[in-house]
């Protein structure tokens, strides 16, 4: 097989708020946006979830399907080298010699473990050029009309603006000192503690004293964070240079097994960041006559996985051999 | 026969860098041939679609020309994933450092840069198909390429009137990296170390140029 570049164009729905934060601001956190030029020559800020992120999260997924082909995930037995390698693509250590890497350890390298030929990394202090170029999933709104395909813009129906996507949530962590029947709980010097900290609150609160205020306040703690609500949907392009049917088999596996159970951003302990395709259209991008055709995001071709595991299976014991002594 | 071309391509997200023309058609033609970039020797690239300077020490295509309008800050971060090592690490680590060494987490700044006109435009002179040919597969441009920056929408490749000193110099100004020999350039031409031909990262060919500025 030689070079295809295989590209897919996937309309990404929220099942539930996400919370995906670029920084937070005394108690507010805000979501990622992006700058976008409108067609009058004025920026718009668009809420879009990062291609790091997303490329991150096909990584993971990659390394999981991988140490499930090659029945590792029972061991307990990785090293830290080798767990950075597959979860984080690993880094240049310094050590050992860097000089003369052959072309021929390259392709063993990639053979025993497939993704690390599309995704690249540190591997034997060498960094190994990947093949997967994951885009920002941008929100589909009013003002990213220009840079969303075609298809997604019929497909996905009326659009709002990006304002409108984005809703302000509360959460407060209380203070169980506060609450009397939980008080009742302390045993006898936290609670003369706390019914110090209460008495030097209430006094700092009638004389106005900042500093005290301060000091006696209780550890309750109000926050505000935004997030793209529920419903939202995104326009996502992932692409891969294959070289063989096994990359574009591992390639297949890792994005299906994202989107089976794909969560991103923070908060996912309260549910949020669930995300399910919707739809999506594959093509080649170096064979022109191909047109972009439908294709179901959850199984991308018909044996999906197949090779991909076939080929880890059958070399499950190099490989772990490989991830015992591997520098990363 | 070589035509004086004018190559642009038209961006749909913001981009880190712009490579040179050279370098850009370099990579797609190792590819091609299956060359992986830092394994095995490096094999030296005499077959792109471009005209060599007279001196024969490098290809006569421009660097990127492209203004940028806005920059947009950015993040690159890792973290240590912790759960995972819970779960697969092996039983006789117990104690992981990620302040500092190989483990270490961070959270590094930098930006992105959004182009006037969305626009990178290249000067070469070159053979039109087969430049044409090897930018069709060219998707994204510069660095960090893999989490999409620098998508390019679509290539465009036409002829051009030339001017004198096309496609390197433009009123004395070079265009790319030249020799310090070169004529024609300014004096006061900036100069710095650049490597003239690709592979561009084989740094130890770098040598005294004069450079855009």
């Amino acid at each position: 097989m030689t070079l295809d570049i295989k590209a897919y164009e996937i309309m990404l729905e929220a099942i539930t708020p996400i919370a995906h934060h670029e920084g937070t601001y005394g108690n507010h956190a805000t979501v990622f946006r992006r700058k976008l030029r409108q067609a009058d020559g004025s920026w718009a800020s668009v809420p879009f979830v990062t291609g790091d992120t997303l490329r991150h999260k096909l990584r993971e997924a990659a390394a999981w399907a991988f140490l499930d082909a090659a029945g590792l995930l029972a061991d307990g037995t990785l090293s830290e080298a080798a767990l950075r390698l597959l979860f984080n693509g690993g880094m240049v250590s310094g050590n050992g010699d860097s000089s003369a890497i052959k072309l021929d350890a390259y392709r063993e390298m990639v053979d025993l473990v497939p993704p690390l030929g599309i995704l690249g990394g540190c591997a034997g202090n060498r960094v190994i050029p990947g093949r997967l170029t994951v885009e920002d999933a941008l929100l589909i709104c009013r003002e990213s009309e220009m840079l969303v395909p075609e298809w997604m813009l019929k497909e996905g129906g009326p659009r709002d603006t990006a304002r409108a996507h984005i809703e302000i949530a509360q959460r407060v962590r209380m203070d169980s000192s506060l609450d009397p029947s939980k008080a009742r709980l302390l045993g006898e010097g936290a609670a003369a503690k706390v019914k110090g900290r209460l008495r030097k609150s209430e006094e700092a609160a009638e004389t106005g004293d900042a500093i005290a205020t301060t000091e006696a306040k209780s550890s309750m703690m109000p926050r505000t964070f935004e997030t793209v609500a529920a419903g939202s949907r995104f326009a996502w392009r992932v692409e891969a240079r294959c070289i063989s049917e096994l990359d574009v088999d591992t390639f297949h596996t890792m994005v299906a097994a994202f989107l089976s159970n794909a969560t991103i951003g923070g908060k996912g302990g309260t549910g949020h960041g669930r995300i399910r395709a919707i739809a999506a259209k594959g093509l080649t991008v170096n064979r022109p006559s191909e047109r972009l055709e439908a294709v179901d995001a959850l199984s991308l071709s018909a044996k999906l996985g197949e090779v991909f595991r076939g080929h880890v299976k059958a070399r499950a014991e190099k490989a772990r051999e490989f991830l015992r002594q591997v520098d990363a | 026969m070589p035509s004086p071309l004018v190559v642009r391509a038209k961006l749909r997200s913001p981009a880190v860098s712009f490579p040179p023309l050279d370098a850009l058609l370099g990579a797609m033609v190792a590819e091609e041939r299956g060359l992986v970039a830092g394994f095995g020797p490096v094999v030296p690239i005499d077959d792109l679609p471009l005209e060599r300077s007279v001196c024969g020490r490098f290809w006569l295509a421009s660097e990127a020309i492209a203004e940028t309008e806005l920059y947009e800050p950015r993040f690159v971060n890792r973290r240590f994933p912790i759960a995972e090592f819970q779960m697969l690490g092996e039983g006789g680590s117990r104690k992981i450092d990620i302040a500092s060494g190989v483990n270490r987490s961070y959270r590094i700044p930098t930006r992105v840069m959004h182009v006037d006109g969305d626009t990178v435009t290249w000067y070469a002179l070159g053979e039109e198909g087969r430049v044409r040919e090897l930018l069709g597969r060219v998707t994204h441009l510069g660095k960090r390429r893999g989490v999409g920056r620098g998508g390019v929408a679509s290539w465009g490749v036409e002829t051009i009137e030339p001017w004198e000193g096309f496609p390197v110099l433009h009123e004395g100004r070079p265009l790319r990296a030249l020799p310090v020999d070169w004529p024609g350039v300014a004096s006061d031409a900036r100069r710095a170390h650049r490597v003239l031909s690709p592979p561009l990262w084989e740094h130890r060919r770098a040598e005294l140029c004069v450079v855009p500025s």
